[in-house]
């Protein structure tokens, strides 16, 4: 008990992050107390604003699979948060400071080059310049959700035990960095540079041989270029997936009637 | 280099390492650094000395440095002058400034120097953003990090784990707000500031001195004393945002428009995947000095760039591993690749498989009979040599793939075109 937050006079700090800004800094410490309460982990329940978000949240929707399969753009981070979020790991990759040039002369601010991925499947990346760093890595992490696309593995021979390898050859570019991916045998492990290693492990991929051409200097695209190539896995029509599957209803269109029924418009709240 | 072996028996042969030079640790560090005068052999210890430095200065060698505590590594300073004003003398760099000491209308003559000089602003910069760099890189291994362990400094945990659930320990159980983890740095030697700080029984805020351990926790209970008070520049240095720019503090960085952070990221419209931009990831390019990645030669021990090597074992060996791999598949490439490294690790040539007692004999004996052409493929076509001979191989990083580039390039093309009608 000793330890605890004293109760009653300075009660009014408590609840939420917007009276900070009115009380000033005074008694915050540096002001950068912010996100961890009162000794409490404040979670803030999340309001769904996009259709699927809405659909999500009432667990209409099975799984994040279900979302790629009709290539729903996805706009709300908590999306990919509520089916994979415990087993996502993130990763920073690079924080460097970028300055710009503004009438007030040079303005430096750090800038967070995150990785995110479940090591079975998802993999997403996502970069974000901020003054501080926990700023700048929170944003990119969330970036990094939204941009998680999932990961199709493979068999280089033998197609027993689990899927440890790429389908087929895939290949990303970005810039001028060229990534090409192509299948090796069990056992082989991740066999490349440490940047596009580290993402393939994330992505789940086991054993892989890389080849990339271009300026692999200029990391950042020499990690996109690995990004779109893990992406690439599913966009290539291998003869397995030649058959012709049933067409089944989107998401928007099987629970249209569920999401005229909910629907709120901004706004007609305030009005009663 | 040299080559380290893991594991030798006759039957499994574990991956081996090269092993590279490390790179050297750019050094910094918070207990006093000892600074040079530019001028004379005396020797100031910094930070506490800083008063006495520039006032010797002053009073002995009419000189001053101008904003002396923004600059980042004051030894380092120290030494470039010192060495450029051997020279050349310092009229020649510095300004000149006709300063007023005593107050009786005697003017002395100050050489001064500052920002204003364009080499000095240039030398403070890069201190700066060296300083920077080893801050940030100091910040990504602490994180990474899982391997700390540390008695809590307020319960009777021991603690085993990373920082950031250290802090947050401290944050939920003990109420004690150091801030973010992630905008910490040098978190172990925050603790331990903070350790002496509540062992010599002062408060952590308002640095009271109280009578024992019980009295100042109630104190730090009821006065909401468990943080650290922004007036107070000891801390400062634990805190990133205080090396942010050069001569700001926390703030008035914080005091800054938080406005065009994302122009970056969304003016940038060339990326590859369309669905969604992952951001503007340009300019994260590699250390200037480092060499990425260095590419290995099969034969010697040389470590260069790719395109170096290839042209070395031409030159050096007369092995033309262009021509050679032209029309081999990517597997086969590789096969040739760890089965040449393999033989030659083991003193074996790779083409006739005499066994050589070392290196240099095993290459005399190559160029001798010119054995440096590809064997036999029964020899290394087998699928033992799929898996690497070593651990991060680069040169199998950089083998082409070129039979099935043409169908590559005509077949993305046309997935482009696909997915443009499929998007819209």
């Amino acid at each position: 008990m000793a330890d605890a937050a004293p109760a009653g006079g300075r009660g009014s700090f408590r609840g939420g992050f917007g009276s900070r800004g009115g009380r000033g800094q005074r008694g915050r410490g540096r002001g950068r107390g912010r996100g961890r309460g009162r000794g409490k982990e404040a979670e803030k329940e999340w309001i769904p604003i996009t259709k699927l978000g809405r659909l999500v949240r009432e667990g209409k929707i099975r799984t994040l699979e279900d979302i790629y399969l009709f290539s729903l753009p996805i706009k709300e981070f908590e999306i990919v948060d509520f089916f994979i979020g415990p087993t996502l790991k993130d990763e920073v990759l690079k924080i460097m400071p970028v300055q710009k040039q503004t009438r007030a002369g040079q303005r430096t601010r750090f800038k967070a080059f995150v990785a995110i991925g479940d090591s079975n499947g998802h993999i997403g990346l996502g970069v974000k310049c901020s003054k501080e760093v926990a700023t700048a890595i929170r944003g990119a992490i969330i970036l990094a959700k939204l941009s998680v696309v999932p990961v199709r593995r493979g068999y280089w021979g033998n197609k027993i035990g689990r899927p440890h390898t790429v389908p087929c050859k895939v290949t990303g570019k970005c810039g001028s960095v060229q990534v090409r991916l192509i299948p090796a045998p069990r056992g082989t492990g991740i066999v490349s540079a440490p940047v596009p290693k580290k993402l393939l492990q994330m992505a789940g991929i086991e054993d892989c041989y890389t080849s990339a051409r271009g300026s692999t200097g200029t990391l950042g695209n020499f990690a996109k270029a690995t990004y779109a190539a893990i992406a690439k896995t599913y966009a290539y029509l291998t003869p397995d997936l030649w058959k012709e599957m049933p067409l089944t209803k989107p998401p928007y269109q099987e629970f249209a009637d569920f999401l005229a029924k909910t629907h709120r418009p901004v706004g007609s709240q305030r009005e009663s | 280099m040299e080559v380290r072996m893991e594991e030798q028996n006759v039957g499994a042969f574990g991956p081996l390492e090269f092993s590279h030079p490390s790179e050297n640790v750019y050094s910094y560090s918070f207990r006093s650094e000892v600074a040079h005068c530019l001028f004379c052999s005396d020797m100031f210890k910094l930070p506490e000395e800083r008063t006495y430095f520039s006032t010797h200065l002053f009073v002995h060698h009419q000189f001053e440095i101008a904003d002396m505590e923004m600059i980042a590594n004051m030894s380092k300073y120290c030494n470039y002058w010192r060495s450029r004003f051997l020279a050349e003398p310092p009229n020649k760099i510095c300004s000149r400034m006709l300063i007023d000491a005593k107050g009786d209308g005697t003017c002395v003559n100050i050489l001064v120097l500052g920002k204003f000089i364009p080499e000095d602003k240039k030398l403070r910069e890069d201190l700066h953003n060296k300083q920077m760099m080893w801050v940030l890189t100091q910040k990504i291994n602490e994180r990474e990090d899982k391997n700390f362990s540390r008695k809590c400094l307020l319960c009777r945990l021991q603690f085993k784990g990373c920082r950031a659930d250290y802090l947050s320990h401290l944050s939920r159980l003990h109420n004690m707000q150091l801030g973010q983890p992630e905008n910490l740095v040098f978190i172990d030697d925050l603790l331990n500031c903070i350790e002496t700080r509540l062992e010599s029984l002062h408060c952590l805020f308002c640095n009271k001195l109280f009578k024992n351990q019980t009295v100042l926790k109630e104190h730090m209970r009821k006065k909401q004393h468990k943080k650290i008070n922004p007036k107070d520049t000891e801390f400062d240095k634990f805190y990133i945002i205080n090396y942010l720019e050069m001569g700001k503090n926390w703030r008035q960085v914080k005091n800054e428009p938080d406005d065009d952070d994302d122009d970056d990221e969304l003016s940038n419209a060339e990326n590859s995947d369309r669905r969604v931009s992952v951001g503007n990831w340009s300019d994260w390019e590699e250390d200037e000095d480092k060499v990425e990645n260095p590419v290995v030669c099969l034969f010697c021990e040389r470590s260069s760039s790719f395109d170096e090597i290839q042209s070395h074992m031409n030159n050096a060996h007369g092995f033309d591993f262009t021509r050679i791999s032209v029309d081999m598949d990517f597997y086969h490439q590789v096969k040739l690749v760890n089965y040449v490294r393999r033989q030659v690790y083991m003193g074996h040539c790779p083409y006739c498989d005499k066994i050589l007692p070392n290196r240099r004999e095993l290459l005399e004996h190559m160029s001798m009979e010119s054995h440096f052409i590809v064997p036999q493929m029964q020899l290394w076509d087998q699928p033992e040599y799929f898996f690497p001979t070593y651990e991060n191989d680069s040169f199998l990083c950089h083998l082409n793939d070129h039979q099935d580039d043409m169908a590559e390039l005509h077949l993305s093309k046309k997935m482009e075109e696909d997915c443009h009608i499929g998007s819209c």
